[in-house]
């Protein structure tokens, strides 16, 4: 069920009312009416998969309400482990299981070596990376001590299947996001219709620039060895837009939905387009996993408490980490390799500190565009099936001979080259204006709603849309 | 919440009436253009074509024969109806806004596919929403509301709220509606006889390569008698057409012993040299095929 879908919409319009007015003032009807219709989203996947959601909360409830009680501290860190192991089996399973399984058999074959591995056909459930960091979270915190356990069943399960963030984000805190399930929620206007306008503001970002640059990138990317510098470059610049309007869309668009039902969720980005260097880009992208990552693997693994050099090795270890968690495929890696490197530059200048904002000068906007090309770049790595059709692509760029443009091969491929372009200059001119005036969301006035929900009729790619790209992970 | 939901209906209230008149307005500038086949045939004709033939059908309909070339021959006047990714339900409705839209021809052509003898899917195709500057005739919002499914219908609604089809192929109406309104005479990929040519390249399979495949059927769709019912009323002729295949040669037991008059030029070309690709001739091909297809019909003058 996609949030731009019509089976969306009629399945919230009921848990709407039933939230709000049914149940207005009982907090465990509305808990209630948020677990089952987040089961209910989730199981419209796959049913099958709510069984192992299910599994994975009730292990991760049990072993918090144990840790609550146990204060040896040997028996405390097998039960952290117990869940670490759980959770993460599951996600290396069904993630990872076919990609090890490939790995071993050609390094093997490398070494001329021959043994015969069968793939297993495994589906892999939507959204397991991000509840499966999300519960972790929970565990982790619980063994810290940092917050007390859940005694609320209810409240856990619906925090961990919240149907707004579950298949893709933003990857909350148990800190931040579970006693908004103890808490009363009043309707409050002003919240709810600063979630209606992020909402829509997502929803644009979706239909408007990622399913309409959907359709260019796949043939670009499909054709790569048969296109023009010109169209290899344009295919990266799309593909980084569309997979920023693609999650950040989403992320939005759960951000909204959660604050018309009385949440409060962590932004996910803030203009990292408008980032003046990789540094500042992994502050404002996917800031909900960058901030999971320097929590609960970069601090653990001393951070920069230990020295330079074991700090370096904890950020190349982090991104290393970071690209795997995208997805089973060296691709993946060598992209969070990538941003590793060029973010190990910063971290040894120690340029990664804030710096005071200089407002728009000429240097900025150079440092902008200087950062979003590398993040393009980086993105062929992350968008091509293979690190072999990643180095073709890139080869292309530098050396193509064709002079085959996919996004003017038909009237109708320009016609959506200009509407995706027309799309990215909305979009950044609203967020230049946004962080211009030092606000960490674009503000929609009631113009704005108006062209904004304009935009959505005429130049939405209803026909076409696609799933979300983050789902896969 | 009263408040709240009185402002989302408000500005979805708006967006909706605004979009409706941007959306209504759309469709009258395309209703009055040439850009696609049916704005085309209801506005270069006025209401007064008068053919001796009109060929309708799918893109092998569109692209196999010249009607200029046959006109040129027999002395005859002809147009191409046929319109590309569509199947016999939505050329069926070609053949009615040809005639509803006033225009008359003694025979109808159709260039049947092999995939449609039989029966058809009762589904839109592709190029359906090509109609929806129509959709208030009653034979075209019939075809709509038989044939769209989904919980919500863009072109079945559209005679009601244009802003729903608009929103759903705005990419195939907005933009080609801001062409019209500039260029109101450009027609979209026909010519002003109806003809189209794919791009003139030819398949490089040699003949001794090619697996001939041969197919049995009898033109049994029900919809083929609609057809010819609504031509009878008309005074027109239905004539079926097979175009040339590349490997696929039809057979109808018994002949033509059909009830359609029936030209089998399923198999006429041996050489890959003739098509674009399997199911579609070059400039090469048509020409020839353009030759053949005068010859048989000379029986029909």
């Amino acid at each position: 069920m996609l949030f731009n879908s019509i089976e969306f919409f009629l399945f919230l319009i009921p848990v709407f009312f039933l939230y709000w007015v049914v149940l207005k003032n009982n907090l465990k009807g509305q808990n209630w009416v948020l677990l089952v219709g987040s089961y209910f989203f989730y199981g419209w996947w796959d049913w099958r998969f709510l069984f192992l959601i299910l599994f994975s909360s009730l292990l991760d409830f049990f072993i918090g309400l144990k840790l609550r009680s146990e204060e040896r501290q040997g028996r405390r860190k097998l039960l952290v482990w117990l869940s670490l192991a759980v959770n993460l089996g599951f996600l290396g399973f069904f993630k990872y299981f076919n990609f090890f399984i490939e790995s071993f058999t050609e390094a093997f074959t490398f070494f001329g070596l021959s043994i015969e591995a069968s793939r297993l056909n495994i589906i892999l459930p939507v959204g397991i990376s991000f509840y499966t960091f999300q519960t972790l979270s929970y565990t982790l915190d619980v063994y810290r001590k940092k917050m007390d356990a859940s005694k609320d069943l209810i409240s856990f399960l619906t925090f961990v299947s919240f149907f707004p963030q579950l298949v893709a984000g933003p990857i909350e805190r148990a800190t931040h996001l579970l006693p908004q399930f103890y808490r009363i929620r009043k309707f409050d206007y002003d919240w709810a219709i600063s979630g209606a306008k992020i909402f829509l503001w997502g929803f644009f970002k979706k239909v408007v620039i990622a399913d309409n640059a959907a359709i260019l990138v796949e043939g670009i990317f499909a054709d790569y060895s048969n296109q023009s510098s010109l169209s290899l470059i344009l295919g990266s610049i799309f593909f980084s837009f569309q997979i920023y309007g693609d999650f950040s869309g989403y992320s939005d668009m759960a951000v909204g939905l959660s604050r018309i039902f009385g949440f409060d969720l962590i932004s996910n980005f803030k203009f990292p387009y408008l980032s003046r260097n990789i540094s500042e880009f992994w502050k404002k992208w996917h800031i909900s996993l960058s901030s999971w990552f320097r929590d609960y693997l970069y601090i653990p693994l001393g951070g920069n408490r230990k020295g330079k050099a074991r700090a370096i090795f904890n950020v190349f270890m982090v991104f290393l980490v970071s690209g795997f968690w995208h997805g089973a495929n060296w691709t993946f890696i060598l992209w969070g390799l990538i941003h590793g490197i060029v973010y190990l530059f910063y971290f040894i200048k120690d340029e990664q500190k804030d710096r005071i904002d200089e407002g728009f000068t000429f240097t900025y906007f150079v440092q902008v565009i200087f950062t979003f090309l590398i993040v393009s770049l980086a993105f062929v790595f992350f968008r091509s099936p293979s690190v072999a059709d990643s180095m073709g692509y890139l080869n292309g760029i530098l050396f193509s001979n064709s002079s085959s443009a996919f996004f003017l091969s038909t009237s109708r491929h320009a016609l959506m080259s200009g509407i995706t372009l027309l799309g990215i200059l909305i979009m950044m001119t609203y967020e230049i204006i946004a962080q211009s005036k030092g606000r960490l969301e674009v503000n929609l006035r009631s113009f704005d709603l108006l062209f904004v929900g304009l935009c959505i009729v005429f130049l939405g790619a209803f026909k076409n849309h696609l799933d979300f790209v983050y789902f896969q992970f | 919440m009263k408040r709240f939901l009185l402002k989302i209906f408000s500005y979805l209230i708006l967006v909706f009436l605004i979009g409706n008149i941007g959306a209504w307005s759309a469709l009258k500038i395309l209703g009055r253009s040439y850009f696609y086949k049916p704005n085309f045939i209801v506005n270069h004709f006025e209401g007064k074509g008068r053919f001796d033939y009109v060929i309708a059908g799918s893109s092998r309909g569109l692209t196999t024969i010249n009607t200029e070339e046959v006109d040129r021959q027999t002395g005859l006047k002809g147009l191409n109806i046929s319109m590309d990714d569509t199947g016999l339900p939505s050329q069926f409705l070609m053949i009615k806004h040809f005639f509803e839209s006033g225009n008359q021809a003694d025979r109808v052509i159709l260039t049947l596919d092999l995939g449609h003898f039989e029966e058809s899917e009762q589904m839109l195709n592709d190029n359906d929403y090509r109609f929806v500057s129509y959709s208030h005739r009653d034979y075209i919002w019939e075809y709509f509301y038989t044939y769209e499914k989904g919980v919500i219908r863009p072109l079945t609604l559209s005679n009601y709220f244009p802003v729903f089809a608009i929103g759903y192929y705005n990419l195939e109406l907005v933009w080609p509606a801001g062409l019209s309104l500039v260029k109101p005479k450009y027609t979209n990929r026909f010519d002003w006889n109806g003809n189209y040519s794919y791009p003139n390249s030819s398949l490089q399979s040699k003949s001794e390569e090619i697996q001939w495949e041969i197919i049995e059927k009898q033109p049994s769709n029900p919809i083929l008698k609609e057809i010819e019912s609504y031509l009878k009323q008309k005074n027109s002729q239905l004539i079926l057409y097979v175009g040339p295949y590349l490997g696929k040669q039809l057979v109808v037991p018994g002949g033509n012993g059909s009830d359609f008059p029936l030209i089998n030029h399923s198999a006429i070309f041996t050489e890959a040299k003739y098509f674009f690709d399997v199911d579609h001739v070059n400039d090469l091909g048509k020409a020839e095929a353009t030759q053949k297809f005068v010859e048989a019909l000379k029986p029909f003058h």
